[in-house]
């Protein structure tokens, strides 16, 4: 029999970046009770990817942190004409899995869409003439602009710490930045990563023809980062572990582990694959409530906690007092709390 | 010999092994498991050529320490030829160790048994059709019947073509049998493409054999990523794969050697084991 826990205003199906963000977003403005339902994994910064991320074989060839295609995969066909087949293998694209979804394995590189991007119908036209486009043509019109998304993306960027050369700040071009972006409001919140061997060797190269290069904006940050949640990011160690592994500094930007359940509830199921989005059509929060237990068996929250990993404080690991690692110490200090505490936490189950 | 009168192929496959783990003069501990099991498996053999006193005449004395070392999933005969392919693809010669010394055979025999595949854990339920060649390996056949079917065709190849079985061929036809199987000359193997998925992998009645070149990419695949994969994983023995590139392994940090651009590597290569010794994650 299903148990029927109180009530919440809002419940998050997958806790990735979106459900994360939303979920801060929400509670730093709202006093709604939110529960995130997440179907893999709890992974932290520490111990977890400080233990055992630095196995290729493991992470980046046997896709450890995506989702696990033996459970659950999707079909695709490459044309009308062909049979769906299951997609039994990785290859193009790389779903996560657990608490922080994909961009807990991404690189890292970060742009905005270029200006044009939002009207490029408009674009086309006027560059080529009314008739390059075929009648049937999906390329349209965005409704909105450039300048309608920019302070977004502003207020992403400050969130993950993105750091990089500024090439246009509100239409004067920056000599060291990227020409072509559109405009942006302000720098970046934090300057580039230090550059490796092969992009200066690049760049030498590219300068050489008369091309104009500029470090790649990017998640990894470069040094310690607070953003305006109060969230906290560490420098990047360059230890060359990053697309496709957990980041062992904390240093990439996602939702951060110790945080991604900020003002929502984190209830996991490792044994329950995904809810079932065809069955629950009931209208009214008790018929969904209901159905997500059943099918959920969620966790009470003390249960969720004493499930999680403890918290290590870096700077006091033994590995830190290696000379090697020294500039570990100037990392800030890791985030005190395990979960938000704001006043949207709805109590334990009995 | 104590296995006369039986069919060919058989003796020939057992033969070949006695005389490949004598000739190799049980270089490895390892091969204690395989000296015993070739006698043991043939329940024919004669009491006179299995003396218990000696152990089949073998030397079981341990040729050196590590103990985790061993075979759990192919059986002596398929060692041997899976030892003589990874060895050409990694030969050891002046350029440094090679797959042998990497131990590369303890990796893959580890890795057929994980149920997981190259790129990760595979979805194997249904549907099963054949796909087109752009719709990915839809194949039924698990990683060690891929193994197991390739290399038992691999070996029958050599024993139609050649004067024996893989692992007793010279090394100069063991290359031409594998650059022939890379280029798709060879079409003995069988005509079930690992690309595009067979309805029924294995046909009642007989082995249906894997396409020879999709058996050949598999086979540098695995022989690589135990040339380099961490030697937690049982392959890249000492790090000798990654000491060969000058791949520094598991470090923490480069952040005060990053923008030394150019520089000759000098530091200690690390396994993912040291490291986490460091760290003290093994406690």
């Amino acid at each position: 029999m299903a148990t029927v826990l109180p009530a919440v205003d809002v419940v998050f199906v997958g806790f990735g970046l979106v459900g994360s963000s939303i979920a801060a977003e929400l509670s730093d403005k709202t006093s709604l009770k939110m529960v995130a339902l997440e179907r893999g994994p709890y992974r932290d910064t520490f111990p977890d990817f400080l233990q055992d991320h630095f196995d290729e074989w493991r992470y980046a060839v046997q896709s450890e942190l995506f989702q696990d295609l033996s459970r659950n995969t999707i079909t695709f066909r490459n044309n009308d004409g062909q049979t769906a087949l299951p997609m039994r293998e990785y290859g193009s694209f790389l779903p996560g899995n657990g608490v922080g979804g994909a961009m807990v394995h991404w690189n890292g590189q970060s742009w905005r869409f270029l200006d044009h991007f939002f009207n490029y119908r408009s674009h086309l036209e006027e560059r080529y003439g009314p008739d390059f486009l075929p009648e049937d043509t999906t390329i349209q019109d965005w409704p909105m602009t450039y300048a309608d998304i920019e302070p977004f993306y502003m207020q992403y960027e400050k969130t993950f710490g993105i750091g990089g050369v500024a090439g246009n700040i509100n239409g004067e071009l920056q000599p060291d930045g990227n020409q072509f972006e559109g405009f942006r409001s302000e720098a970046y919140p934090q300057g580039p990563t230090k550059q490796t061997y092969i992009s200066s060797l690049f760049a030498e190269a590219a300068g050489k023809l008369g091309y104009h290069t500029f470090p790649t904006p990017s998640g990894t940050s470069a040094g310690a980062y607070t953003n305006p949640y109060g969230l906290s990011l560490g420098p990047c160690n360059y230890c060359g572990f990053c697309e496709r592994f957990g980041c062992h500094t904390g240093a990439k930007s996602e939702p951060d582990s110790d945080d991604r359940s900020e003002g929502a509830e984190l209830r996991q199921s490792r044994d329950s694959p995904v809810l079932d989005r065809h069955e629950d059509q009931s209208p009214g929060r008790q018929g969904l409530q209901r159905h997500l237990r059943g099918r959920e068996r969620p966790r009470s929250r003390a249960a969720g906690r004493s499930h999680r990993r403890r918290r290590v404080d870096p700077r006091k690991q033994p590995h830190h007092d290696d000379e090697r690692h020294r500039h570990l110490r100037s990392l800030p200090p890791a985030p005190e709390r395990l979960v938000a505490t704001t006043p949207t936490r709805p109590a334990a189950p009995a | 010999m104590p296995i006369e009168g039986k069919p060919l192929n058989i003796v020939s496959r057992h033969e070949m092994n006695r005389r490949k783990l004598l000739a190799a003069g049980a270089a490895s501990g390892a091969m204690i498991g395989l000296t015993v099991a070739p006698g043991a498996r043939a329940q024919d053999a004669s009491p006179e050529a299995t003396p218990s006193d000696s152990h089949m005449g073998h030397d079981l004395t341990p040729q050196h320490s590590n103990t985790n070392m061993g075979f759990v999933n192919f059986v002596p005969h398929q060692i041997a030829i899976l030892r003589a392919a990874c060895n050409r693809i990694i030969p050891t010669d002046d350029t440094g160790p090679g797959a042998e010394e990497a131990g590369v055979v303890y990796f893959i025999d580890r890795e057929v048994g994980s149920h997981k595949y190259y790129r990760g854990r595979r979805y194997v339920q249904g549907p099963f059709l054949n796909g087109e060649s752009n719709q990915g390996d839809q194949s039924l056949l698990t990683l060690a019947d891929r193994f197991r079917i390739g290399l038992e065709s691999l070996n029958a190849y050599a024993q139609a073509n050649y004067d024996g079985g893989f692992a007793d061929l010279t090394e100069e036809q063991q290359d031409e049998i594998l650059t022939a199987m890379s280029a798709g000359e060879v079409t003995e193997f069988g005509s079930i493409s690992i690309d595009t998925a067979p309805l029924n992998p294995m046909p009642t009645g007989g082995q249906a054999g894997i396409e020879a070149q999709g058996f050949f990419s598999l086979l540098v695949s695995y022989t690589k990523a135990g040339f380099f994969s961490d030697p937690v994983h049982g392959g890249n023995r000492d790090m000798v794969g990654w000491k060969m590139i000058g791949f520094p392994g598991a470090h923490l940090s480069w952040f005060d050697q990053i923008e030394n651009h150019n520089q000759p590597f000098e530091g200690d290569f690390i396994s993912l084991g040291q490291y986490q010794q460091q760290v003290g994650g093994d406690s």
